[in-house]
């Protein structure tokens, strides 16, 4: 059901004043039909609304006065201060022309706008140079007409590639239904659909076929902890798909807003088996995203503490070397690589020592050299890449250990 | 009892509000095949159900409901599974005034029969392994049976399922039988407190029609089936 009503008075001036007060019971007016809504979802709170519709005006005169043009809703989430009226255009002729000065005028414009006492309404005041109908703009912020995103994602068998859907959800417990009305989220296609009211759309935005990824494992001691008392030098290994938003790795239209992510991956027998969910972070243009797989039960790494000593530089000054050994197996059928954090600050921190701000260290001689290093959150954290092969093909051979040190002394310690 | 229906709204007018008709005239698609992949680390299942629909060039209007089960209505996706580059979802629409229940606007660039797959989430569905031993005289072998007790607490029946028992954790960021709860897509982020107290100064007036959450009063039902 409609609920906001603009409504045209076509009675004298000296009439329609009356019709601002409580008291007036009677009024004849004309109620302009919504030619064109559009609305704007940029933002997930506030959604503008602007709609279009056709005024018909009578001439002002110093007898007659302006035109009243009355604006009212009920059970509706709309900002009272953010409601804006513009003259557009003007018919002539069967056309609509844009609105023209006449003697350092506009033709048509918005005089004031007067705000009845207790009730949801506004009445515009207009000046018309002559009787014309008037294509005008009204625009709003309204509440409870909103949006969410969510994300589909299918890997490949080989985990190398997703099919990546974006769904925008559109929302709409604002009071008031819009017929048929262009939405626009900012990015993206604009919609052309019925919105209705206390109703629930489910859109595709977009579609990305062929969306590089890469499956990561990761292993950090000091955030995940203790695998379980039974292996208590083993810590949890996450898994993730990551993503980057560029055209490169076939994504790279727009930012990736946040929203649920539901993966699946291709059972190799034309359906889907489904891995998990995660909440998908905002992605801006080539940024990272990932996605959370959850555990892995394939990739056991465990981290023994071989080397651990002080050594005295001067007075209570001390350089800290340690031999961190890792043993890891893979007892997946294809290689992967694992990605190993250290926090060079909280192992300084383990061994009795404050750091002050981020540690100075550098890399001792024993560490193995299949280690590649790489700083994405600074030099105090760094992660050691470790490239694992494939369990052997033979089910009764044994998995291969892989074991790699990380060699390290943190330096000029107090 | 089935509660489940897929339907083809015959009249389907291109121009109205699907959601506000009351008379419908439909067509009931029966299941063809359907498979239930049970997770016990969460109380989830993916069904995974095939149809035959007929559809006619240009929009169609396909109903799905689903009234008093716990299917997770985020989670219902329809997927042809002939002539897929001719067939396709323009969006899902969950009508306001009845709870449990969408309606796909289907764009169709062919006319006639195809089979389609709806797939969702429901909970209400679970596994347990019990396991019987025999043993020899001499105590030296053994016979070893694995049964497989399935419960069915989801409100709807599954006749001749295709079943897939999943061991280990998957993750999930909110409960199935939570969103089965909810109506619809979710409701977007929580206020912030700029925004409350813009609220409390009194110039908003919220809608005296507010979505409600549905309780579902369903009847526990409890079967079991040994495999």
């Amino acid at each position: 059901m409609k609920r906001v009503i603009v409504i045209a008075s076509v009675l004298a001036a000296a009439v329609l004043l009356a019709a601002q007060t409580a008291s007036a019971r009677i009024k004849l007016a004309t109620l302009p039909e919504r030619e064109r809504v559009e609305i704007q979802l940029d933002n997930g709170r506030f959604t503008l609304v602007e709609e279009e519709r056709i005024v018909p005006l009578l001439k002002s005169t110093a007898k007659t006065g302006n035109n009243m043009i009355d604006f009212s809703w009920s059970n509706t989430g709309i900002d009272k201060d953010s409601i804006q009226f513009r003259p557009l255009a003007v018919r002539e002729g069967g056309k609509f022309r844009p609105i023209k000065e006449i003697e350092g005028q506009e033709e048509v414009s918005v005089i004031n706008v007067g705000y009845p006492p207790n009730e949801n309404s506004l009445v515009w005041e207009v000046y018309a140079a002559e009787a014309c109908a008037v294509k005008v703009r009204v625009s709003y912020l309204i509440n409870n007409l909103t949006r969410t995103f969510s994300y589909r994602a299918v890997a490949n068998k080989d985990e190398t590639e997703l099919v990546l859907r974006k769904y925008i959800n559109l929302w709409n417990y604002s009071g008031e239904e819009f017929g048929l009305a262009g939405m626009w989220a900012g990015f993206g296609p604009k919609f052309l659909k019925l919105v209705g009211q206390q109703e629930e759309l489910k859109m595709l935005l977009e579609k990305f076929d062929k969306v590089a990824v890469e499956k990561t494992f990761t292993f950090d001691w000091y955030t995940h902890g203790q695998l379980n008392p039974a292996k208590p030098l083993a810590s949890r290994i996450l898994m993730h798909y990551k993503l980057i938003n560029d055209e490169k790795h076939g994504l790279g239209k727009f930012p990736l807003q946040p929203g649920k992510a539901r993966i699946f991956i291709d059972d190799g027998h034309g359906g889907e088996a489904f891995l998990g969910e995660d909440w998908a972070q905002l992605t801006p243009l080539d940024g990272e995203m990932k996605l959370y797989l959850g555990e892995s039960r394939d990739v056991i790494c465990t981290r023994i503490i071989e080397k651990n000593e002080r050594h005295p530089i001067r007075g209570n000054l001390f350089d800290h070397e340690l031999i961190i050994k890792y043993e890891i197996e893979n007892y997946k059928d294809k290689p992967c690589t694992l990605d190993i954090i250290e926090q060079i600050n909280r192992v300084a921190q383990q061994y009795g020592t404050d750091p002050h701000g981020d540690a100075e260290w550098e890399r001792g001689g024993e560490t193995s050299k299949e280690i590649e290093f790489s700083y994405p959150t600074g030099r105090a954290t760094p992660v050691l890449h470790v490239k694992l092969p494939a369990r052997p093909k033979d089910k009764d051979k044994k998995v291969e250990k892989v074991v790699v040190k990380f060699h390290f002394t943190i330096k000029n310690l107090w | 009892m089935k509660r489940i229906f897929i339907t083809i709204i015959v009249l389907a007018a291109v121009s109205s509000v699907a959601g506000a008709k009351n008379v419908d005239l439909v067509t009931l698609p029966a299941r063809q095949t359907v498979q239930l992949t049970i997770y016990n680390s969460e109380d989830l299942t993916l069904a995974r159900e095939t149809r035959y629909i007929t559809l006619k060039k240009g929009r169609n209007q396909l109903q799905f409901s689903w009234a008093n089960t716990l299917i997770d209505p985020t989670s219902v996706e329809f997927r042809p599974l002939e002539q897929a580059d001719k067939i396709e979802v323009a969006d899902t629409v969950f009508p306001g005034q009845k709870p449990q229940h969408l309606i796909w606007n289907i764009d169709s660039k062919i006319e006639g029969q195809v089979k389609v797959e709806v797939s969702y989430f429901t909970s209400g569905l679970t596994w347990q392994m019990d396991y019987v031993t025999t043993t020899d005289p001499e105590e030296k072998a053994m016979k070893f049976r694995g049964y497989v007790r399935v419960f069915n607490n989801s409100g709807e029946e599954y006749e001749n399922a295709e079943i897939r028992l999943i061991v280990g954790t998957i993750n999930l960021v909110e409960k199935i039988a939570e969103l089965a709860r909810r109506r619809g897509i979710p409701m977007p982020q929580p206020l912030t407190e700029d925004y409350k107290r813009w609220l409390s100064t009194g110039r908003f007036k919220w809608p005296t029609s507010l979505p409600r959450v549905r309780n579902l009063s369903r009847s526990p039902k409890r079967s079991s089936r040994k495999a």
